[in-house]
C-alpha cells in the first residue's frame, strides 16, 4: 500500500497541473448524477470537480471558466484527476481489490470498504467522505486487521486465552492519528478483555 | 465504430490554400457559398477541417469546453424522458456534436438520418480527436 498523497500532478497537452485528490464524497455525488451510460458524467459536473481540485495553471483554470478551450483538454484533466485519485483503476484492479475484503458482501469497491472501516470502529461515515480513494484503501486496509485482532479476540476471551496486540507501521501522520485514536480505544477494549481473561485463566495467543 | 480510412485525406486549411480547397470541393458538389464561407469559418474558428468519406465531403471545427456542457445539459434534460435509454442517449450525444462541430453540410438532429451511419460515427471520432481528447499522432496534411 503506497503512502498517502493528497496532492497529484499531471501534464495534459502544454499544461503542468497540479491538484488535489479527489474525496470519495465527491466521487460518490458525480457517480450519483451521471446519465445512463455510464461515461456520459454531466459536463457541468465535471468543472466543478476540475475547478475545486484544480490548482495550477491559474491560465487553463480561467480558459475552463470561460469555455472556448477544446474541450479535450479539460476532459483529460477530468480523467487525470479521477485516475490520480484512484477512481479509475481497472475492472482487474477492482476485484483484486474485492477479493483482499474477505467475508464480505461485494457490492461495489467504495461501499465495501466503507462498511469494513465503519465495522472496525476506524472512522464513522462522514470522515470517510473526506477521504481520497488511496486514503480509503489505506483505511482498508487497517481496517482488516482491527477486525482481525477483535475476532481472535473474541476468540481468545471466548477459551481464556490471552489477547493480540494490534501492530501496525505508522505510514504518515494521517495514518498516525488513526494509530492514536486507535491505541485510546484499543485500551478500553484491551482492558475488557484482560479483565475476562483474567476471570477465565488459560493459555492464550499473541500474534505480532 | 465503422472503419474508414479518410485520415490521409483529411486536410488542415491555411487561408492561402482556400483557392485550391475551393476547386476540390466543387467538384463533390459542394456549392459556391459555403466555398465563398471558408475564410470565414478560419476567422470566426481558427481551425477547420475537411474530411472526404467516399463521395461525401464535410467540413467541421474543433468542440469547445462551453459547447459540451450546452451538449450535456440538453443530454441531462432528454435522460429525463420516456424515451431515454443507453442507446438513444449515445445516438443524441453524437447528433448535438455533429451539430455543433460540423460546419458543411448541416447536420442537425432532424435531419442526420439522412447521412450514412458510418460517416456520422467516423466523423465524430475525428472531432473527439481535432479537439484535443484523443492524444494521436496528427496525419493531416501541412501546407
Amino acid at each position: 500500500m503506497g503512502a498517502i498523497c493528497d496532492t497529484i500532478s499531471f501534464v495534459v497537452s502544454d499544461y503542468n497541473c497540479v491538484a488535489r485528490a479527489l474525496t470519495v464524497d465527491e466521487y460518490e455525488e458525480l457517480a450519483a448524477r451521471a446519465l445512463p451510460s455510464s461515461q456520459l458524467f454531466n459536463t457541468e459536473d465535471k468543472e466543478k470537480i476540475i475547478l475545486s481540485c484544480l490548482q495550477e495553471p491559474k491560465e487553463l483554470i480561467d480558459l475552463i471558466i470561460d469555455g472556448s478551450i477544446i474541450y479535450g483538454i479539460p476532459e483529460l484533466v477530468f480523467e487525470s484527476i479521477l485516475q490520480l485519485s484512484g477512481f479509475s483503476i481497472t475492472k482487474e484492479e477492482r476485484e483484486e481489490t474485492l477479493n483482499e475484503i474477505r467475508d464480505f458482501i461485494k457490492t461495489d469497491v467504495v461501499s465495501s470498504c466503507k462498511i469494513m472501516i465503519i465495522a472496525s470502529g476506524l472512522m464513522n461515515l462522514e470522515q470517510i467522505g473526506k477521504l481520497t480513494f488511496l486514503q480509503l484503501l489505506e483505511r482498508v486496509a487497517l481496517a482488516e486487521e482491527v477486525l482481525f485482532i477483535q475476532q481472535q479476540n473474541t476468540i481468545a476471551a471466548m477459551s481464556g486465552g490471552e489477547p493480540l496486540k494490534l501492530m501496525w507501521d505508522v505510514v504518515d501522520s494521517s495514518t498516525a492519528q488513526i494509530q492514536q485514536i486507535h491505541d485510546s480505544k484499543q485500551n478500553e477494549v484491551q482492558a475488557l478483555l484482560d479483565e475476562q481473561t483474567t476471570m477465565r485463566g488459560g493459555p492464550g495467543i499473541r500474534r505480532l | 465504430m465503422v472503419e474508414k480510412n479518410v485520415t490521409e485525406e483529411e486536410t488542415e486549411v491555411k487561408v492561402d490554400e482556400f483557392e485550391a480547397l475551393g476547386a476540390t470541393l466543387k467538384t463533390y458538389g459542394v456549392p459556391d457559398d459555403a466555398i465563398a464561407a471558408l475564410p470565414e469559418f478560419k476567422k470566426r474558428y481558427g481551425k477547420f477541417r475537411v474530411a472526404y468519406l467516399g463521395s461525401n465531403v464535410y467540413i467541421y471545427k474543433r468542440l469547445t469546453w462551453g459547447e459540451m456542457k450546452e451538449i450535456t445539459n440538453k443530454l441531462s434534460n432528454f435522460a429525463k424522458g420516456p424515451n431515454a435509454s443507453e442507446a438513444t442517449l449515445r445516438i443524441a450525444d453524437l447528433e448535438l456534436q455533429l451539430e455543433k462541430a460540423i460546419l458543411y453540410p448541416s447536420v442537425t438532429p432532424d435531419n442526420a438520418s439522412r447521412y450514412p451511419s458510418g460517416d456520422l460515427e467516423t466523423l465524430q471520432a475525428l472531432i473527439t480527436e481535432f479537439s484535443g481528447y484523443v492524444d494521436t499522432e496528427p496525419v493531416v496534411e501541412d501546407y
